[in-house]
């Protein structure tokens, strides 16, 4: 998709987002000899913004270390050796908690020995694991902005599906797994569909936004999931904590390595690959698709077309929802098995970070949520060892989204020349929208 | 009773109206009277402990009684609505909506005591932050500039109001270090926006991801450790002579720190700002159509 | 120029995660984790409690500890492996949620110890030492010098999320309370909790200082003026409330709040002590000794008796100097037996 460069930037603010608009539609169209090189450019710029946010992160992280203030009072040599061994430490440890350790992991090939490969190759399967739920929630929001919607509701969304999947999951019994695990699927799509296309249903009725309608949605879920799995709420498990009951057995997602409890990779990721897939397919490939764009590209236009915009609107919702809801179903039966009270934190939120960054095209939310994983997963084992809190993946993906939505500072941070045509952000209009 | 000649919109709205009505009061039957025991009574207090110029009795009634109260109330302004319609619907609107809040207190305070007056006071000081974030919202609002980072301003707010506030050990500077804290927030997305043309939604959410990194982050490496660094002074309410003695809005208005009061003149304030000062009317004119302008 | 800082730095990214290897220590010391719930080991609740256990016992007993934060549920079994991987002899997990990822992790790995705090599992596993808390000993004290400092005659407590460990302090608290009117002939009232219609208040969870605040003005504003909150940090907003509103007292949990929230000192009438922090030094001394040969599914309850729970120091003059002595029998009859302090009867009326 190509659009507006910042060298065209002179034109004046509302021009240009009009052009966008305009640029918008027109995007659409193959330009086949313009893509090759510019998918190779536009790699660059993601590549510098992650290296560089990572390069602050180490910055933050020797300027609030002790340590090394102590070192550099005893001399310069000193406080730079104990700085650069803080940000070995810490960034080793990041790197081998997101992808292993290479060295590790060619020993524990070569040794044949089926622990030490588990062992070495469990940072990876931790990072698929996290970006998982990642995927879908991502590709919920996306789905939105496509349709020109803003989802800010996908928390609420994985709260009502978590809620239906897991009662799916425990009080359905005998039903075989072929069966049963496919239901509990649906029941979570179903579940948070249906959470989605209310505010959807309630912005081509009224006209209500769905920001806010959205967020009223998620404030019921969160309330609805307390009251249901009170302690002594109709779906607790009775043990006097706030959880629900254990899921069958026949409804979990197949684990890759079903005796290791401490991986938990599952076939989940597969589910969320595939669905990305569908997406695009959808997107690009389906009648629905191409209004679903149409809308949220200029839904005057699509009317004008003969396009029912109110029902598109619905239909993305909808869809946006069912997609939120796959996260918490992946995560119930794939991961914990059971939904306590407390149960995400915060995805709703990081998702719309990673349709941003994803550029709202499937297979970006993909690589997004792959690297969000991939922080969250080292950023744990970077608390572990070397005591650095997790919350620095927060400083790193904020810079991260920052860098890769303003490219310009990129550029002239590294002295890149301006490209003919680069990529910006797909992204909704204001409030007032449709 | 004069027919007032009515599009067919209006029509619906005021069926749609009366039947909303009727399932209130069916709701209070269902929902709230099967918990309420025969012998059950609510009491709703008025008085603060603090003392005001007279005393309110407590009002006592029976639950069930009170609730069955209720609901007819709110049944007989749903049926008037279907057979006559109200003129002033929307008034209606607000005391059906208030005696189902009522309704479900009643049921909420069964056989225990409820402090009204309490409860309208905790009410507002937990509005305050809603407000001033809401004027916030306004100000963005009124000139085209979608905010949704106004999270990660009042948390940098907040961070620096704890931290500069408990190293000053005073109040107003730790004021002055939340309003500078959401000020810098806010100048990095007008950078990010204005300077980097980023998309105002992208930069909000930029900005509320980092804050909170940079909050947490900075508080479990220092506030956790150094718990003198987390213990601001916090201001001490000034009840208003005279005005805080009156009775139920005496205690829930009038008797707040200053920072209540400040929230309530702010919101005078830039009401004349924006809709009286000539800053007001280009404010509103970029954010109604920025073209002519530029 | 810059270009070549940046690749130079980008040099020195990759090739710390070539050299780095695990960067643990390969020390051989006695290694102890602890895995918080999502409170955070800062929540001046029992993850710092428990946290305080193990820097105790790395002062004195010269053990290797370090804790894991856990954000999301899924993070449990995370930190736990964690753990598990980096060969760790110990792993204290802070919190039921974490219930079913101790379990779990227990079974598979026989050879590592465990410890729970607040949970105790039936039948007991092997390897884990269930760390639990008889709190309505302590909090029966509570409520009986509560009821001998109010004038309003009415004190009241509310919980976090009604969860056992929570009310268990609220039915001891109610219970100390009514023994004091059993007692004196007086008729002291207990708001936000009834075990006999086995209902209380509850805020809905342990964050929001703002529902502590709130909770603490509602409670003032029915006249009631000592409050205990059940809550771990939600406490401080309802210690403010009861410091701004003046001629009240509040009670803290878990931890002494004179020496935790210092600022509120001249409001805290006491605090009902669940010492997690003897629990986890006992775990921790119990398990690194040289003869150690297993838990054996044993588990600890935490007493009056053996110091787990206790009353901190009862504020000066809150209450007259023969109450202090009543409240040393009532202890003793507690320990002995001859007072029942709640919870049992609460447990077997259910």
């Amino acid at each position: 998709m190509d659009r507006k460069t910042a060298a065209e930037s002179n034109v004046k603010a509302p021009e240009r987002a009009l052009g966008d608009e305009a640029d918008r539609v027109r995007g659409r169209l193959p330009r086949g000899r313009r893509r090759t090189r510019g998918r190779l450019r536009s790699l660059v710029i993601p590549f510098l913004a992650i290296v560089t946010a990572l390069i602050i992160g180490a910055l933050v992280i020797v300027f609030t270390d002790e340590t090394v203030y102590a070192a550099f009072g005893d001399g310069v040599g000193r406080g730079v050796a104990r700085a650069s061994s803080v940000i070995t430490r810490a960034y080793g440890a990041f790197f081998s908690g997101a992808l292993g350790n290479p060295v590790r992991i060619i020993t524990a090939l070569f040794s044949g020995q089926g622990t030490q490969i588990r062992r070495a190759i469990y940072p990876l399967t931790e990072t698929i694991r996290i970006s998982t739920p990642y995927i879908f929630a991502g590709l919920a929001v996306a789905l939105g902005f496509q349709g020109g919607l803003f989802n800010i509701g996908a928390e609420g969304q994985y709260f009502v599906a978590g809620l239906v999947t897991v009662f799916v999951g425990y009080a359905v019994t005998g039903l075989p797994g072929i069966i049963h695990l496919p239901l509990a699927l649906l029941a979570g799509a179903v579940g948070g569909g249906i959470w989605g296309a209310i505010p959807g249903l309630l912005k081509a009725k009224t006209g209500a936004h769905e920001v806010i309608n959205t967020i009223m949605m998620n404030y019921i879920a969160f309330r609805l999931a307390e009251f249901m799995l009170d302690a002594n709420g109709p779906m607790a498990r009775g043990d006097g904590r706030p959880v629900s009951p254990e899921i069958q057995p026949s409804a979990y997602l197949p684990q890759f390595f079903p005796n290791q409890i401490e991986i938990r990779v599952n076939t989940g990721f597969l589910l969320a690959l595939a669905v990305a897939v569908l997406v695009w397919w959808l997107l690009y490939k389906t009648t629905l698709g191409y209004e679903i764009r149409t809308v949220g590209a200029n839904p005057r236009a699509a009317r004008y077309a003969g396009m029912s915009v109110a029902r598109t609107v619905v239909i993305t919702m909808a869809l946006s929802g069912a997609l939120a809801g796959l996260s918490a179903s992946t995560d119930i039966l794939g991961v914990l098995h059971f939904m306590p009270n407390a149960f995400s934190s915060g995805y709703g939120f990081d998702a719309i970070a990673l349709a941003l960054l994803g550029k709202s095209h499937p297979f970006g939310v993909v690589l997004a949520s792959l690297l969000f994983g991939a922080l969250r997963a080292g950023a744990q084992n970077m608390q572990g060892i070397a005591q650095v809190p997790v919350d620095l993946t927060s400083i790193v993906q904020g810079l991260i989204i920052v860098f890769i939505a303003a490219p310009e500072i990129i550029r002239k941070l590294y002295r890149l020349r301006q490209p003919v045509a680069s990529d910006e952000l797909v992204t909704v209009r204001g409030w007032g929208g449709a | 009773m004069t027919l007032i000649r009515t599009s067919a919109k209006a029509q619906r709205r005021a069926r749609t109206l009366g039947i909303v009505f009727l399932v209130f009061a069916v709701a209070i039957v269902l929902l709230f009277v099967p918990g309420a025991n025969a012998g059950q009574t609510t009491t709703f207090g008025f008085n603060e402990a603090r003392g005001q110029a007279f005393v309110i009795p407590d009002l006592v009634f029976p639950t069930q009684a009170g609730l069955y109260l209720m609901a007819t109330l709110v049944a007989f302004a749903g049926a008037y609505q279907l057979a006559h319609g109200f003129k002033r619907q929307n008034v209606v609107l607000g005391i059906v909506a208030g005696v189902s809040v009522l309704a479900f207190l009643t049921w909420a305070a069964r056989g225990q005591s409820m402090n009204l007056t309490g409860m309208l006071k905790s009410s507002l000081l937990r509005a305050i932050p809603i407000i001033l974030a809401a004027l916030s919202g306004i100000m963005c609002e009124r000139c085209g500039i979608v905010n949704i980072g106004i999270e990660g301003m009042m948390l940098m707010g907040a961070f620096m109001a704890a931290l500069i506030g408990s190293v000053a050990g005073s109040v107003w500077v730790g004021t002055l270090g939340a309003m500078l804290g959401g000020a810098l927030m806010s100048g990095l997305l007008a950078v990010l926006a204005i300077k980097y043309k980023v998309n105002q939604v992208v930069a909000g959410t930029a900005i509320n991801i980092l804050a909170t990194g940079v909050t947490s982050y900075f508080s479990s490496r220092y506030l956790q450790k150094y718990q003198a660094l987390n213990t601001p002074p916090t201001f001490a309410a000034i009840p208003l002579p005279g005005l805080s003695r009156i009775p139920i809005i005496g205690p829930a208005l009038f008797d707040h720190t200053l920072l209540v009061y400040l929230t309530f003149i702010l919101v005078i304030v830039i009401q004349l700002m924006l809709f009286y000062t000539r800053w007001g009317l280009r404010t509103r004119a970029v954010g109604e159509h920025p073209t002519p302008l530029v | 120029m810059r270009k070549r800082v940046s690749i130079g730095l980008v040099a020195i990214l990759l090739a710390s995660l070539v050299l780095n290897a695990c960067g643990g220590g390969a020390a051989s010391g006695y290694k102890v984790g602890m895995v918080t719930d999502m409170g955070g080991v800062d929540d001046k609740s029992f993850n710092a409690s428990g946290w305080k256990g193990i820097e105790d016992a790395i002062k004195e007993l010269g053990i290797e500890g370090s804790y894991l934060e856990s954000q999301q549920q899924t993070d449990y079994a995370t930190n736990i492996t964690q753990y598990v991987n980096q060969g760790t002899n110990l792993i204290i997990t802070v919190g039921y949620m974490l219930a079913d990822d101790t379990a779990n992790f227990a079974k598979a790995n026989p050879d590592i110890n465990f410890a729970i705090v607040d949970f105790a599992y039936d039948p007991p596993i092997d390897n884990v030492r269930a760390l639990t808390f008889a709190t309505d000993q302590a909090s029966f004290l509570a409520g009986y010098a509560a009821a001998a400092a109010t004038k309003t005659g009415k004190v009241a407590c509310f919980g976090g999320i009604n969860i056992p460990s929570v009310s268990i302090f609220m039915v001891g608290y109610e219970a100390g309370v009514k023994y004091y009117n059993a007692q004196h002939g007086t008729d002291v009232q207990v708001l936000g909790w009834s075990t006999a219609a086995n209902n209380g208040v509850f805020v809905g969870n342990f964050e929001s200082t703002d529902d502590g605040r709130r909770t603490g003005e509602e409670f003032l504003a029915e006249g009631a003026d000592v409050i205990m909150a059940v809550a771990g940090p939600v406490g401080q907003g309802t210690a403010e409330a009861v410091q701004v509103a003046g001629n009240a007292w509040f009670i803290g949990v878990d931890q002494d709040w004179t020496l935790t929230a210092p600022k509120y000192t001249d409001v805290i009438l006491t605090s009902v002590l669940k010492n997690i922090d003897v629990a986890v030094f006992d775990t921790i001394k119990l398990a690194s000794a040289k003869d150690f040969a297993g838990f054996g599914g044993e588990s600890y309850v935490g007493t009056l008796a053996n110091d787990g729970v206790g009353l901190a120091d009862v504020a000066d003059g809150a209450i007259p100097s023969e109450i202090v002595d009543e409240l040393e029998d009532v202890r003793k009859g507690i320990i002995d037996g001859t007072i029942d302090s709640g919870w049992e009867t609460y447990l077997s009326g259910l």
